[in-house]
């Protein structure tokens, strides 16, 4: 897969529009997912989506294959893209309890497309595994900020715990993510 | 340590790129920070480590379909005319003719049909939708083509290497509109085969994005979605 989203990405950089319609339609359902899980409301995931695409097209020449793959380098143009969004929003105003109001969301097809299935395998692996060997309230700290978009903050009033503490757990779990890795 | 020094010192970087890559930086800070990773590539590089560490967090996240409006507006805003991809929905002869160019874009593969579509005599049919499936390695690997009146699907496997003795290949039409993956039935190994298509197979292929490949396991019940790897995989163009 990463080797398809490379080809295609370097023939984006050529301007082929064919290939640029072809990337939008393997990856754009995992890119908005994880727009929308940041953003939570479907107009705003809709325009970094667009936005995110825009820079694709036009930064795909950029991109350089030994500096990581094309997934991740994609989806840190989206998170990037929704993370200032956020920003400008005044996120620390936001309200936790908006959290769920994607909820009733279909989930797309594109979860039994075996090619999206396939992009879920080439990041597994070494990462997935050093994920899982993290304490189950690191991971779920560290997951629960990376996908909501929430501050320290938001978090330790979610779990009910002094913000000094869950910034302690995410550090630690970040800290034996990266040596696990480095092993 | 003053601030410009500061941010030279590694574990500093490692820090603030972590905490850049992870969204909890406040909005001053991240705009700070985005200035100074702009200019300074051991910053770069640091963030792209952690953006790498985290990719499988975001793998998790389920997959949504984006309304097709933002296809359209996006095509809008790069200049891109909607008719020359597949994502539009009805398609004329016009639209057809677009879609062929833009599938005429890939050129390894747009060589190969248009060859073949050359060598075809002057007296066989025209067919109605034509796919050219194109395996990992890029070379034009599988052509399908269907004709009406009668429906018939013929599959020329040009360059397909047969699959594991235990597997089978599987052919399955992809729904331009639902995205939903049908089953089109099992691939013989002859290097071209022929058959008649059901009403039902007929709009599945009609309604198609892409036709794709998978290999299957052999044993058991045919799945009626797919389970193995995809193998090929290409647009479906209608070319009458």
């Amino acid at each position: 897969m990463n080797e398809q989203l490379r080809d295609l990405l370097s023939r984006c950089a050529l301007g082929d529009r064919g290939a640029f319609a072809h990337l939008y339609e393997l990856i754009s359902p995992k890119l908005y997912g994880v727009a929308l899980r940041l953003l939570k409301q479907r107009p705003h995931a809709d325009d970094v989506l667009q936005e995110a695409f825009t820079r694709i097209w036009y930064r795909a020449g950029s991109y350089q294959s030994d500096l990581g793959n094309p997934m991740t380098w994609m989806t840190a143009i989206v998170r990037n893209h929704a993370l200032d969004v956020l920003a400008a929003q005044g996120r620390h105003e936001r309200l936790l309890d908006r959290d769920a109001d994607y909820g009733d969301i279909e989930i797309a097809e594109a979860d039994n497309d075996p090619e999206a299935d396939t992009l879920l395998c080439d990041a597994a692996g070494r990462l997935g595994i050093c994920l899982e060997q993290l304490r189950d309230q690191h991971r779920q700290c560290i997951a629960m900020i990376y996908w909501d978009g929430i501050t320290y903050q938001q978090l330790a009033d979610k779990l009910k715990k002094p913000t000094g503490t869950v910034k302690v757990w995410v550090r630690r779990g970040l800290e034996k993510l990266r040596q696990c890795l480095e092993q | 340590m003053p601030g410009a020094v500061r941010y030279q010192d590694p574990q500093v970087q490692e820090r603030l790129a972590r905490e850049y890559v992870l969204g909890t930086m406040s909005v001053a800070v991240r705009r700070r920070f985005q200035r100074l990773l702009s200019a300074d590539s051991g910053l770069q590089r640091q963030v792209q480590h952690w953006e790498q560490h985290l990719q499988p967090l975001a793998d998790q996240l389920p997959a949504l379909t984006p309304p097709r409006a933002v296809w359209r507006a996006l095509a809008q805003r790069l200049g891109h005319s909607p008719q020359d991809v597949a994502q539009k929905a009805g398609r004329g002869w016009l639209g057809s003719l677009r879609l062929w160019r833009g599938l005429t874009a890939i050129a390894g593969t747009a060589a190969f049909a248009l060859a073949w579509l050359l060598v075809q005599t002057p007296e066989a049919r025209p067919p109605s939708y034509l796919a050219v499936l194109e395996g990992g390695e890029s070379a034009a690997s599988i052509v399908a083509t269907a004709h009406k009146e009668p429906w018939q699907l013929t599959l020329e496997l040009v360059k397909a290497p047969p699959p594991a003795s235990d597997s089978s290949l599987h052919l399955w039409a992809v729904s331009a509109d639902t995205g939903k993956i049908q089953s089109l039935g099992v691939l013989g190994t002859d290097a071209k085969q022929q058959r008649a298509l059901s009403g039902a197979e007929w709009l599945l292929i009609k309604g198609a994005r892409s036709l794709i490949v998978t290999e299957e396991a052999k044993s058991g019940v045919p799945p009626n979605q797919p389970v193995g790897p995809v193998r090929y995989r290409g647009l479906c163009v209608q070319l009458g």
